[in-house]
């Protein structure tokens, strides 16, 4: 990629000053790979943990793969390498995810893994309400992207509070710490290990058709136990 | 440093020697980078290009010591005149100015260097040059250049040598860059990792006493810190099930 490219990609990821710096960087990484849905998710441990930034059309789609814990997303960070699914209706991995995306009107994912070395950290992911390829273009910025992705991640300590990465921990937002806490109650609860008690809450939100962040909400505030 | 070491012959092998020694060190920078490598490449290949008898490398350790990364003969006593010079020689004077520093005669430079010019003497070496590892304000190392006769490198080769340091250093500062990058993604993952098993602990300790999660975690952090440990490790302990509410709230 030559230089007055790169300066071009770089000017386009900054456009606008005055947004946060994960919004910044969705907002530029839309206009830059042409696709208005664009999420930066973090990871650990091949959970979702929870969405950083999203454009406006991502929200309901990254919301989607930490509801369900399925999807392109998890998968490109299980994998390590980017997950491309230019037709979401072909294929028969993680049914849940595809029929709700589908659902939603998004018919192609792609996403990316963001990682140092070995540390998995999150995930890029973009969606297209059209079947259809990236661009070899697109994919090379996509690339550079999440790039820029890990850095906003690493670099996501310095507001001058205290404790490490306190900016990103806090971008991530309240509910989704809940669904852990909410976790801790039900293995009590039911008399199970953490990992269990989380795909029982999961179970449970998905069966009544109701999102996993309320589940948690209500197991929390004592208006839902789960019982095995 | 009176005498300046005579150029020598320019021959067309020479010239596509070092042109074929820099595109060896660029290629270690970029495909399966081994610092090791290069370092040992980078020495073994200055004697040849540039007219020196041996050569070591030296590198700053975290505690500003002058380390030899490499040399071109793994031999005591010339290892021992490269360890020497964390104390005096050439090498560190190199290391604290950022300047190349030499000497065209060792015999006439004594005084500057009163222990380490005799040993090299006794060791046979009559001239010496030492090379910066640098970039801008920041100072690694140096490449140290012996001679077993007086008169030091030429500026040709000076420059030469200059030339292959500046790609070491560049080597070495992007190394450094990616470690200290993993060494914070390292510390993000489990600065997450940590949050998620504390949220955990938080729910198990209020589900036990009947607290809210928010009291649960005061308790659990008054009792790290009455018991001098970790938070993040007595919730690990709580979520494995080794520690309960009774014993970090006195409730449940």
């Amino acid at each position: 990629m030559d230089s007055a490219r790169r300066r071009r990609i770089v000017e386009i990821l900054d456009v606008d000053p005055t947004l946060p710096p994960a919004e910044r960087l969705c907002v530029g990484a839309a206009e830059l790979l042409d696709m208005p849905a664009i999420g930066i998710s973090v990871m650990s441990e091949g959970r979702h943990l929870g969405t950083v930034c999203a454009t406006a059309p991502a929200e309901r789609t990254e919301a989607l793969q930490f509801e369900l814990g399925e999807g392109p997303c998890v998968e490109a960070h299980l994998r390590r390498h980017p997950v491309l699914i230019a037709d979401l209706a072909m294929g028969d991995s993680w049914p849940a995810f595809r029929a709700a995306a589908r659902e939603g009107g998004v018919r192609a994912a792609f996403c990316f893994p963001l990682e140092v070395g070995s540390v998995r950290l999150g995930v890029l992911s973009m969606y297209r309400g059209e079947v259809g390829e990236l661009s070899t273009k697109q994919q090379e910025d996509a690339l550079l992207v999440a790039r820029f992705g890990v850095e906003l991640l690493l670099n996501g300590g310095d507001d001058g509070s205290t404790g490490p990465f306190p900016a990103l921990l806090t971008a991530l937002d309240l509910q989704e710490w809940e669904v852990h806490q909410a976790t801790g109650m039900v293995a009590v609860q039911v008399g199970v290990g953490v990992e269990d008690a989380f795909a029982l809450l999961r179970g449970h939100a998905y069966a009544a058709g109701r999102p996993l962040r309320e589940v948690a909400a209500d197991v929390v505030a004592r208006r839902l136990r789960l019982s095995s | 440093m009176d005498r300046e070491a005579a150029e020598r012959p320019a021959t067309g092998a020479a010239v596509q020697q070092i042109a074929r020694t820099f595109v060896e060190l660029a290629d270690t920078l970029v495909d399966d980078f081994d610092l090791v490598d290069l370092l040992q490449m980078l020495t073994e290949r200055c004697v040849e290009l540039v007219g020196a008898t041996e050569a070591g490398l030296l590198l700053v350790d975290e505690r500003g010591k002058l380390r030899v990364m490499a040399a071109s003969k793994e031999r005591t006593h010339l290892l021992e005149l490269f360890q020497l010079q964390n104390e005096e020689g050439p090498c560190l004077d190199c290391y604290r100015t950022g300047e190349a520093v030499a000497s065209a005669d060792l015999e006439e430079d004594q005084q500057r260097w009163p222990v380490f010019a005799p040993r090299a003497l006794a060791a046979g070496f009559f001239s010496v040059q030492a090379i910066p590892l640098r970039l801008r304000d920041r100072v690694l190392g140096a490449l140290n250049l012996f001679l077993d006769e007086r008169g030091g490198i030429s500026a040709t080769d000076r420059t030469v040598a200059q030339s292959m340091a500046d790609v070491a250093t560049i080597g070495l500062l992007q190394e450094r860059m990616v470690r200290e990058m993993q060494l914070t993604a390292t510390q993000l993952q489990t600065a997450l990792n940590s949050r998620v098993i504390v949220e955990q602990a938080k729910g198990i300790l209020a589900e036990q006493s009947g607290m809210d999660p928010e009291a649960s975690f005061h308790a659990m952090r008054a009792f790290a810190r009455n018991h001098n440990r970790k938070l993040s490790e007595v919730a690990r302990t709580i979520v494995a099930g080794a520690l309960s509410a009774v014993e970090v709230t006195g409730q449940g």
